[in-house]
């Protein structure tokens, strides 16, 4: 278990999924609203997509324009940015909705990760 | 196989043969599917289906199973909830389509065709059918892919006949052609 340092008064409105002990080791009587994770919130999350040997760039392409209503021309450039570059981030917005998308991409059988953009 | 144009959707024609080893591949997909202890996890015990891996991880180890479903996070936590909320329903959407793939197969007229004259199954499928199969046919060759350990630049030419695993190649060279001829006609 780490070492917990007593939480600035701006941190506290935010327990982070690594910090539980610091909730936990404040006094009862404090409130403490507890959100998910994050250190700026107002930063979006994305939507990732990894190169593979098996899924077909035509296929590829035809999902980003079926998933996202993309033109078949940002499909394209979006599926050669997978193929060459090996990722290429497709969707942007909250969390909630990513992994949606995530949950989508992963059902038609493309490899999908998301993350907080950096 | 035969796949060409037909109205809005396409027109798929296969021999005995070829439909018979498409209904035992998927016959097959339905069954490691639906028998993989992996759909444990909507118990709340992801990760511990018999082929987990190092501890902390919510990943699945055994290849197949983590290319048809893929870790979302890179945190464990996050992963793992990840998880929980979305397989089971990933995987019995995948059954479902694999399903009625099948049920095509199994109802699809015969015709006289060709300059053999030999019978051809003949399916005609719609905008959304053509979808369902190519989502299907993805299905297999993930699987069969990932077992083949399948490379970007994979050299069919120099495959070994005495491999035991040739005949695989063949499969998912076949399954890679129709696939793609699908996308092709459905994309226009």
């Amino acid at each position: 278990m780490e070492a917990v340092t007593a939480p600035s008064p701006t941190a506290m409105a935010i327990a982070t999924a690594t910090a539980t002990a610091t909730a936990t080791a404040m006094p009862e009587t404090e409130a403490v609203e507890v959100t998910e994770v994050s250190s700026d919130p107002d930063r979006p999350w994305i939507t990732i997509v990894w190169n593979d040997p098996i899924n077909l760039m035509s296929y590829v392409t035809h999902v980003f324009m079926t998933v996202f209503g993309y033109s078949k021309a940002k499909a394209d450039k979006l599926m050669l940015d997978v193929h060459t570059k090996g990722r290429a981030v497709v969707s942007t917005g909250t969390r909630e909705r990513m992994e949606l998308d995530v949950e989508t991409l992963h059902g038609y059988g493309l490899w999908a990760t998301l993350q907080q953009d950096d | 196989m035969r796949l060409s144009r037909s109205g809005d959707g396409a027109r798929l024609q296969m021999g005995a043969v070829e439909v018979q080893t498409l209904a035992d591949l998927l016959t097959e997909l339905v069954d490691d599917l639906t028998a993989d202890p992996g759909t444990a996890g909507t118990n709340g015990t992801t990760g511990t289906n018999g082929t987990a891996g190092t501890s902390g991880s919510a990943a699945p180890a055994d290849p197949v199973h983590a290319r048809l479903f893929p870790a979302a996070y890179a945190d464990a936590e996050a992963e793992r909830g990840f998880r929980e909320m979305t397989e089971s329903g990933l995987r019995t959407e995948r059954v479902e389509r694999a399903q009625r793939c099948l049920s095509e197969l199994a109802g699809a007229p015969s015709r006289v065709a060709g300059l053999a004259r030999r019978p051809r199954q003949e399916l005609l499928l719609g905008d959304e059918d053509c979808d369902r199969w190519m989502r299907v046919l993805n299905d297999l060759r993930l699987v069969i892919g990932t077992r083949l350990e399948i490379t970007e630049d994979e050299d069919f030419a120099s495959v070994d006949p005495e491999d035991p695993q040739s005949f695989s190649y063949v499969v998912y060279g076949w399954l890679t052609a129709m696939q793609d001829n699908l996308v092709r006609i459905r994309m226009g």
